[in-house]
């Protein structure tokens, strides 16, 4: 093996609608063997299959994949690289887990996913810059649809987004002034997942993303056909979600049917305009829509000439008896805010259902890895709207279908860190068949109790249990031990594939 | 009142009376408003009959004076019309102003404050008198349970109003603040229906919205403990009665009635107006039908109404409540269809020679206001039916099965002899929706009739011998609360003395060796609640006017939410009994139950609290609600997440 060869690239087979062509990069850094050696020091993929590194910053997810390209080098792929606002020593955390990263691939990752806009997904890519900049190199770069510059509904959302995200941290500070501790405090706390107010947000994350890759990166969309990687021809990736579809990707609950309840705030888009109109007030320096002042005046329900100012009914005989007089315990100036707490909890879920929903396929075994990042209801309601049509082994065609992927799945990385509606029951779970099935949560039982969140939730943990015969990696727990009526057999094997440290779990799957 | 034109020179002069005679209160107010909302407005061919004048009680006090004030305020609401989020006032509308007596009140218009607290008025008024008729007693708003942090019980005169209280697509009823919230919100752009897009759609506008509204608290004023959700039906149960209220209230207005039955042809299964809620608010909200429409909706392949196809397993599926209540409606209005049907066969039968088939082309009109009277007229003993029922349900934990019985057994005591087959049409409804109750052998009238208790309950003659039970129309409200209370007291005396094989046939645990998680008096008894003291109107089989009595005992444990975890939080399982009581012998006519000491219901209860179904999004990053959240039951349920 003496001869260079091409570096590790990108995508070979790939024709879907925004098709780059394929080109040799050659490092300059270094020389190709000292990168070789480099390279064949880090993490290994065995010589058919996958090997999947989860690494254990907390609450957040950060994954790093190995495959094994036909010339025997690997084929590193990184999916996300976060940890939730408020983690104790976070940036500390996230440098180690950026080293490891540089150390296991050699310094160089063939592929990076961003999945979507959320600080427990992208804050190591700010926190722990110098080192993405300096000693990793990213030759190419994954994105949803929702995040290209050129696509109108993504612009339309992602407009939308940052000025409900603007306007929500300015009633955050009204609710507090006004002493609504508890709503204020819930606000923020959802608007964490967009970094900390006044600091750098997940929006910097993902143009520092963009910087550290070497080519434009790919705006991945469901009807994408799927795209094998250079140099493993065995590997084929399916975009899922997010769906190109506004009224899915606002679909977040699965217990209120029919999505009546989502239609509510969904097509009104005026209601929360109506609402930030007057939390904001008049003279708000949040520039974005809402502060428009000749909105605002019709906002208000009724003409000018049939308002009375508070100032002027505290002096008005019936108002100064019926409401300011007695019976305080009755009086309604704070209720109306509370709908802030469910427009936070919208504009979160919103974004998780812009998750890059990604299903990576080992052609000669139809295995499948599937990795919703925080896809919700409305983004996996939307995976069977679509069919690929591929070549099988013997080079027929045929037609691959969300289902045929899941019924496949021997890795589910549980969505949105375990919580009670991102993992789809019947279209979901329910439909992974495999007996080799693993699941990855990566989720912080500490944090997320200190949060008082609902992660992972415990049904949902009591069926994956059942599912994958106790084979469940948690990113706070150590090795699971052999649950009853598993054989010893099957239990010492899977034992053997999964590699435990206190900075990750490591687990190979054959080919 | 005017003097008559004398028309006969002939006729002697009528007598001189006294010069300054005044003419006595009127029975009624008449007040404009809108019979469905502004929306119809603007669609010419339901322009005609979206106008309705609603005849409300001219209320007066004691002094037979007006009592109405500008607002309005009267005596069982006051409207106040504040809008924190434009930070704005409206002035009160007065409603005794000559100007506006001399019209119906106001005309409909959305652009005036003061039209809005009229139609909100018009409105409670209007399902109030409902309940106040069907139940032949004063209604009485919940009492005020807490004042910072301690028990009491105070007497709420009045419901409060808001009309314009929020900025969003949502309205409720405040438990704790005794008053109902309507909010207000630019209609959708993108799929406005027949409003304007961005223009404001006002929830007090709808009548049903505001007949839903004001029947929460109409419940919550007989059964506060309706709100506490201890099993998956008590919540929906609550929605779907506030529906079920809105929906008949329709078929009292005339105008809108004879439109309708023209329009279907005389079968009112069809879709029509009268069977959807809050139009307006469901169409701005980008919805082509209504928010909750209770027997079919727009198939959303084919854009055509369908009606709803009876799921008998529905129940063990849907959960949420406004889906579930759904069911309960559907099998309600199922009932009325079946028992209006019956009514004008013979109706049908005359007009088309005994064919049965219309001739093509409209109805005649004669027909339609003859369908449109037996339509009427089976609403409103549906809507009786309804609220009657409200007295024999079991004062917790209620079940849409144990409402089956309740609306059996009650109307077997108004209507003993049902020749129409209403009883029949009821079970038949709810059978074909998977409605039973739990604990019956057979869906037959005399199973699932409530069953007397048995044995008497010692001293229970006497103790009746001395309680105030004057609670007729005509009395004060506040004097009513006062006995309710002192009534109360005795009552708990009562109950604190009997053998302890009485108390728990009426599903009390009273005896000491009653479970810890009883809380215990201050003399170390099992703690007891006495909730309600009600008197009941019925008409004995000799055709005599009764009274009943209805008694409402609760007990209270605080359990484990999980067992088997130290650290478990608390779940709180109620039981007790309604005891319905023939004032005349003293002797109990039906005892429901729902006993204390079940383990079954408990561990039900438990499930039912854990259940995933009820996760929601709120759940997963705040927890369970505290207990300042938990008392806004309504807000909640309509804002979702």
């Amino acid at each position: 093996m003496s001869k260079p060869k091409p570096l590790p690239c990108c995508i070979a087979s790939f024709n879907g609608p925004r098709s780059e062509t394929s080109e040799v990069i050659v490092s300059n850094r270094e020389s190709i063997d000292a990168f070789r050696k480099k390279r064949s020091e880090g993490l290994q993929p065995p010589k058919n299959g996958v090997c999947v590194r989860m690494y254990r910053q907390g609450l957040g997810d950060c994954f790093l994949l190995a495959f094994p390209k036909e010339d025997g080098d690997p084929f590193y792929m990184l999916i996300d690289c976060g940890v939730l606002l408020g983690t104790e020593n976070q940036e500390d955390v996230m440098k180690k887990v950026a080293e490891d990263i540089a150390a296991s691939t050699g310094g160089e990752i063939d592929l990076l996913v961003a999945t979507h806009e959320h600080w427990d997904h992208l804050s190591g890519f700010l926190q722990a810059r110098e080192i993405f900049e300096e000693k990793i190199k990213v030759h190419d770069l994954w994105l949803a649809w929702t995040e290209d510059p050129s696509d109108n509904l993504a612009r339309k959302l992602r407009t939308r987004r940052k000025e409900n995200e603007k306007a929500l941290r300015a009633t955050a500070q009204r609710l507090t002034a006004a002493g609504a501790q508890l709503a204020a405090g819930r606000v923020n706390e959802l608007l964490d997942f967009f970094g900390a107010s006044g600091k750098e947000t997940t929006e910097d994350a993902l143009k520092a993303v963009k910087q550290y890759s070497e080519r434009a990166p790919r705006y991945c969309r469901p009807s994408d056909a799927p795209v094998t990687l250079a140099g493993i021809p065995g590997v084929r990736i399916y975009v899922l979600g997010p769906p190109h579809n506004e009224k899915l990707i606002k679909k977040s609950d699965p217990t209120k049917k029919g999505g009546e309840v989502y239609g509510l705030t969904d097509s009104t888009p005026n209601e929360e305009m109506a609402f930030f109109a007057a939390t904001l007030g008049a003279d708000s320096d949040v520039k974005c829509s809402y502060g428009d002042l000749e909105q605002r005046d019709l906002t208000f329900p009724f003409d000018a000439c049939h308002r009375i100012s508070p100032e002027e009914a505290g002096n008005h005989d019936f108002f100064k008896r019926q409401y300011f007089g007695t019976d305080k315990w009755r009086t309604i100036d704070m209720d109306w805010l509370n709908l802030a707490t469910y427009l936070a909890l919208k504009l979160d879920s919103d974004t998780n259902n812009t998750s890059l929903v990604l299903a990576i396929e080992l052609t000669a075994s139809g295995k499948v890895l599937l990795f919703p990042a925080d896809a919700q209801v409305g983004n996996w309601e939307s995976w069977d709207d679509q069919e690929w049509r591929v070549n099988d082994e013997h080079g027929a065609r045929t037609t691959v279908t969300a289902e045929d992927l899941l019924a496949r799945t021997v890795l589910y990385k549980v969505g949105h860190h375990g919580s009670h509606n991102a993992t789809l029951r019947d279209l979901g779970l329910e439909r992974m068949h495999s007996p080799d099935l693993v699941a990855l949560i990566p989720v912080n039982k500490k944090m997320a109790k200190k949060k008082k969140w609902k992660m992972p939730f415990p049904p949902l943990l009591e069926r994956l249990q059942e599912k994958t015969h106790g084979r469940i990696l948690q990113l706070d727990d150590s090795l699971p031990t052999k649950p009853e009526g598993i054989s010893q057999a099957a239990w010492k094997q899977f034992e053997r594939s999964v590699s435990e440290t206190p900075a990750h779990f490591t687990l190979t799957i054959g080919g | 009142m005017a003097q008559a034109i004398v028309p006969y020179p002939s006729v002697p002069p009528l007598p001189q009376r006294q010069a300054k005679a005044e003419a006595p209160p009127p029975a009624f107010r008449r007040l404009r408003a809108y019979a469905f909302d502004p929306s119809l407005d603007t669609v010419l061919d339901t322009a005609v009959l979206n106008q309705a004048t609603l005849k409300v009680p001219w209320e007066v006090g004691p002094d037979g004076k007006d009592l109405l004030q500008p607002g309005p305020v009267g005596e069982y609401v006051e409207i106040i019309d504040y809008d924190p989020a434009s930070e704005s006032f409206y002035a009160p509308v007065d409603l005794n102003h000559p100007h506006v007596l001399a019209h119906d009140g106001l005309a409909p218009s959305e652009g005036n404050p003061q039209f809005h607290q009229q139609m909100v008025y018009a409105v409670t008024m209007t399902t109030l008198g409902h309940f106040e008729r069907a139940l032949g007693r004063l209604a009485l708003w919940s009492s005020r349970r807490e004042v910072n942090g301690k028990r009491v019980d105070e007497y709420v005169p009045r419901l409060r109003i808001y009309p314009h209280a929020l900025r969003e697509a949502n309205a409720y009823y405040s438990p704790v603040k005794k008053a109902l919230l309507f909010g207000y919100f630019p209609a959708s752009a993108a799929d406005p229906g027949r409003s304007l897009p961005g223009g404001t759609v006002f929830t007090c506008l709808s009548h049903d919205i505001v007949a839903h509204e004001t029947t929460h608290a109409l419940l919550d004023g007989i059964h506060p403990r309706f709100s506490e959700s201890s099993n998956p039906d008590v919540l929906a149960f609550h929605e779907a009665f506030a529906d079920m209220v809105a929906l008949f209230q329709h078929f009292t207005y005339p105008e809108a009635l004879r439109h309708q039955i023209a329009k279907t042809r005389g079968d009112l299964g069809k879709q029509s107006l009268l069977g959807e809620l809050a139009q307006q608010f469901g169409e701005a909200i980008g919805r082509y039908g209504a928010l909750r429409s209770a027997i079919g909706g727009i198939n959303p392949l084919t854009r055509q109404w369908e009606p709803a196809v009876p799921d008998p397993g529905a129940l063990y599926t849907v959960m949420e409540a406004h889906d579930r209540g759904a069911i309960l409606v559907a099998a309600v209005f199922d009932a009325f269809l079946s028992i209006y049907k019956h009514r004008i066969a013979d109706l049908l039968r005359i007009a088309t020679s005994g064919t049965g088939v219309l001739p093509e082309g409209e109805i005649s009109p004669d027909l339609v206001n003859r369908l449109a009277q037996e339509a009427s007229k089976s609403a409103q003993h549906v809507l009786t039916m309804c609220i009657r029922a409200l007295d024999y349900c079991p004062p917790v934990d209620l079940t849409f099965g144990e409402y089956l019985r309740a609306l059996l057994t009650a109307d077997e005591d108004i209507v003993p002899d049902d020749d129409l087959g209403y009883r029949i049409a009821v079970i038949e409804a709810f059978r074909r929706r998977g409605i039973y109750p739990r604990d019956v052998r057979t869906l037959s009238l005399d199973s699932l009739r409530w069953q007397k208790p048995a044995a008497d309950l010692p001293g229970l003659p006497e103790l009746l011998k001395g309680l105030q039970t004057a609670w007729d129309l005509s009395c004060d409200r506040s004097v009513v609360f006062q006995q309710m209370k002192s009534n109360a007291v005795l009552v708990h005396a009562w109950v604190s003395k009997l053998p302890k094989a009485t108390a728990t046939m009426l599903g009390l645990a009273t005896g000491p060796d009653a479970p810890p998680t009883i809380k215990r008096d201050k003399d170390g008894r099992p703690k007891v609640e006495v909730h309600s003291l009600r008197p009941l109107r019925r008409v004995g089989p000799d055709g005599q006017l009764n009274v009943d009595l209805i008694l409402e005992m609760t007990q209270k444990r605080v359990e484990k939410l999980d067992p088997s975890d130290n650290g478990s939080p608390t779940l709180v399982f109620r039981g007790g009994c309604t005891l319905l009581v023939d004032r005349e012998n003293g002797r109990a006519r039906y005892c429901i139950i729902k006993n204390i000491m079940s383990d079954a219901r408990l561990r039900r209860q438990r499930e039912f609290e854990t259940s995933p179904a009820l996760h929601s999004l709120h759940k997963t990053y705040f927890g369970e609600r505290d207990a300042d959240e938990q008392a806004e039951t309504f807000a909640m349920l309509h804002r979702q997440f």
